[in-house]
């Protein structure tokens, strides 16, 4: 008897009476929440902002005019310019453009990763105590420390930055989605999967992974938030990239310096990198009530007044 | 209780093993020798191999590894060529403001987060919950070191009624001590405060689902009863469990503050090894660190099984 190559997903025989269920509360909940509109408008118009800056940005970023030098804001430079005379807003501007990329890469590079790690660990028990006690490892770490330390190792550059940062967060993707496997890999639809003979690879990507993406989007948003503060973090702290690179964290070290003597340098991109990240969060927020119908219902519930 | 502290145990220490081998393995990252990284362009090859010999890295891998595993039980961390003294002891110099400002930050993260986090359940959807929540989103948003300057700008520019930054020693002056260390433990703590609202919310609303508070609203007993009685002290011990794991978070965010306010803690001693590129200092902090956040779990857990019997019985069982 020769072995089916072609065992598809959803057998033929289910199509003819299969009814897709068009109904999709989650969407209307997003849709319908202000908070998740006003997040993802927001970062809309900061991710625009940093593509199109050479476009929007009044000066050169980098263009050091020490006439000018810690100026108040004032309508020639309204957000003034620091002790070399550049003006501030259209570094902010350009300062966006890292923190943004540096955000979205780790954040795929990690959920990537991270969820290969923990679907395996999940899935395959022989290898799930070396990869977790290896990810518990990696956790035990303060994260801006292993960072600063993985940086230094590697050189100061945006590719190690991007790889610590990575380095930090596969851990918490890697726990979630292992957890999320080991319930998943018991339900009916695994072991009848299993029973049609589909292989390992296709039941881990269709059946196991595919039933995890929803609480993955929402721990990738929270991610983002976070690896865009820890970019800062490393910034401050001169652990990042070129300190004359105009990212959020290099704005806000030389604000420290000067702190009593030009508030503007600081606050200006502290405020925008509390607003990104805070709309990153509450996105997460929006999501999480929006994929997880418990959390919608426990808000019903009569006997919690 | 026993078997489980041994089960404990048994599971820290290949955790452990990993803090020191990504360690060890951090200095081989480098590209290039770390040995002339170190010294800079301007050192001498006879110089370069004369720390190379002093750091060990001229033997081979399989000898370097076991040696720095014992050295590390030794508590022998290596040479700081910058400090020229051995990194063990400049760790340990610089340990107290960190462990103070980790202390005092947790102590006001906890005071502001959990009656936030109570009121936030008593008043479940209505503005107040709303309220409290983007409150607790906010502080875990904004960066600490942000905060702790836009502290610094109100507190010690516009108003001057606190320092800006140094350290006092407690034996010295306690009034300085504290005046001293008030805005960076505000800073940290606020940053961390939505933590333990969050986590006393959650833990609180897990508990009201439970059989136990339904009799008790049953039986008649007041609102406040059962609030404080039944569901706020069963709340508290997993929600100090699961706060044991935010330690990091406290560490880490600790390391930042203490640049912004001068504090000659271990944060600063790293900051300060990163433009000097002297990498067994930075490699010790990291991983004495990892390895005290790894410890005081254990301490929280096993702490936790003493106090609470129901999970003694499940997990001697699971």
């Amino acid at each position: 008897m020769s072995v089916r190559t072609d065992v598809r997903s959803r057998p033929r025989g289910w199509r003819a009476s299969y009814q897709p269920d068009r109904r999709r509360p989650w969407l209307d909940h997003l849709l319908g929440s202000k908070q998740v509109l006003g997040s993802l408008a927001f970062l809309a118009l900061v991710t625009v902002v940093s593509v199109a800056a050479p476009l929007i940005a009044p000066s050169d970023p980098t263009y050091i005019n020490p006439v000018d030098r810690l100026l108040g804001p004032s309508l020639k430079y309204p957000l003034g310019t620091d002790d070399l005379g550049r003006d501030q807003l259209s570094r902010l501007i350009y300062g966006g453009r890292v923190s943004l990329l540096i955000g979205v890469t780790v954040t795929v590079a990690s959920a990537v990763l991270g969820s290969a790690l923990g679907l395996i660990a999940g899935f395959y028990p022989r290898l799930d105590a070396p990869i977790m006690r290896l990810m518990d490892g990696v956790m035990a770490f303060p994260g801006v420390l292993l960072a600063i330390a993985i940086v230094i190792s590697l050189g100061a550059r945006q590719s190690s930055v991007v790889l610590a940062l990575t380095a930090v967060y596969v851990p918490v993707v890697a726990r979630m989605m292992r957890g999320m496997t080991l319930v998943i890999r018991e339900l009916p639809y695994v072991e009848a999967a299993r029973a049609m003979g589909l292989r390992d690879r296709h039941i881990l990507t269709r059946y196991v992974f595919a039933n995890a993406i929803s609480p993955l989007i929402v721990q990738a948003t929270f991610i983002a938030a976070y690896a865009i503060l820890a970019e800062a973090s490393l910034s401050f702290l001169g652990a990042s990239v070129d300190a004359q690179t105009p990212t959020w964290g290099n704005m806000l070290r030389g604000g420290q310096r000067l702190l009593s003597r030009a508030w503007w340098m600081a606050v200006a991109p502290g405020t925008i990198l509390f607003l990104t990240v805070l709309a990153c969060t509450l996105l997460g927020d929006g999501l999480r009530d929006a994929f997880d119908p418990r959390s919608r219902e426990r808000r019903g519930d009569p006997m919690l007044r | 209780m026993t078997g489980f502290i041994v089960r404990r145990l048994m599971l820290a220490v290949p955790v452990m093993l990993v803090v020191g081998t990504i360690t060890f393995l951090l200095v081989h990252l480098t590209p290039g020798d770390p040995a002339a990284v170190m010294l800079g362009p301007e050192a001498t090859p006879g110089q370069v191999d004369q720390l190379r010999d002093e750091m060990g890295l001229n033997d081979p891998l399989i000898i370097q590894y076991p040696r720095w595993l014992a050295d590390v039980l030794r508590f022998d961390l290596g040479r700081s060529i910058f400090l020229e003294r051995p990194v063990s002891q400049a760790i340990l110099e610089r340990a107290t403001p960190t462990l103070q400002l980790t202390a005092y930050a947790m102590l006001i993260a906890i005071a502001l987060g959990v009656p936030a986090g109570v009121i936030a359940v008593l008043h479940r959807d209505s503005l107040i919950d709303k309220i409290l929540l983007l409150l607790a989103l906010t502080g875990t948003a904004i960066a600490d070191f942000f905060l702790g300057m836009l502290l610094i700008l109100l507190f010690a520019v516009v108003l001057k009624w606190l320092p800006s930054g140094g350290y006092v020693a407690f034996t010295a002056d306690p009034v300085g001590h504290f005046r001293a260390m008030l805005l960076p433990s505000l800073a940290l703590g606020i940053s961390i405060a939505g933590l333990p609202a969050r986590l006393i919310r959650t833990a609180m609303l897990d508990v009201i689902q439970e059989d136990y508070v339904r009799v008790a609203v049953a039986k008649g007993l007041s609102h406040w009863t059962v609030v404080t009685r039944h569901v706020f002290r069963n709340a508290l011990l997993p929600a100090i469990t699961v706060f044991g794991y935010t330690l990091g978070d406290l560490l880490g965010g600790a390391v930042v503050v203490e640049t912004v306010f001068s504090l000659p803690g271990m944060g600063q001693l790293v900051v300060n090894s990163i433009a000097r590129r002297d990498f067994p200092v930075i490699q010790g902090v990291v991983m004495v660190i990892a390895l005290g956040y790894l410890l005081a779990n254990l301490l929280v857990d096993i702490l936790y099984v003493a106090a609470d019997p129901r999970v003694r019985v499940t997990r001697a069982v699971g």
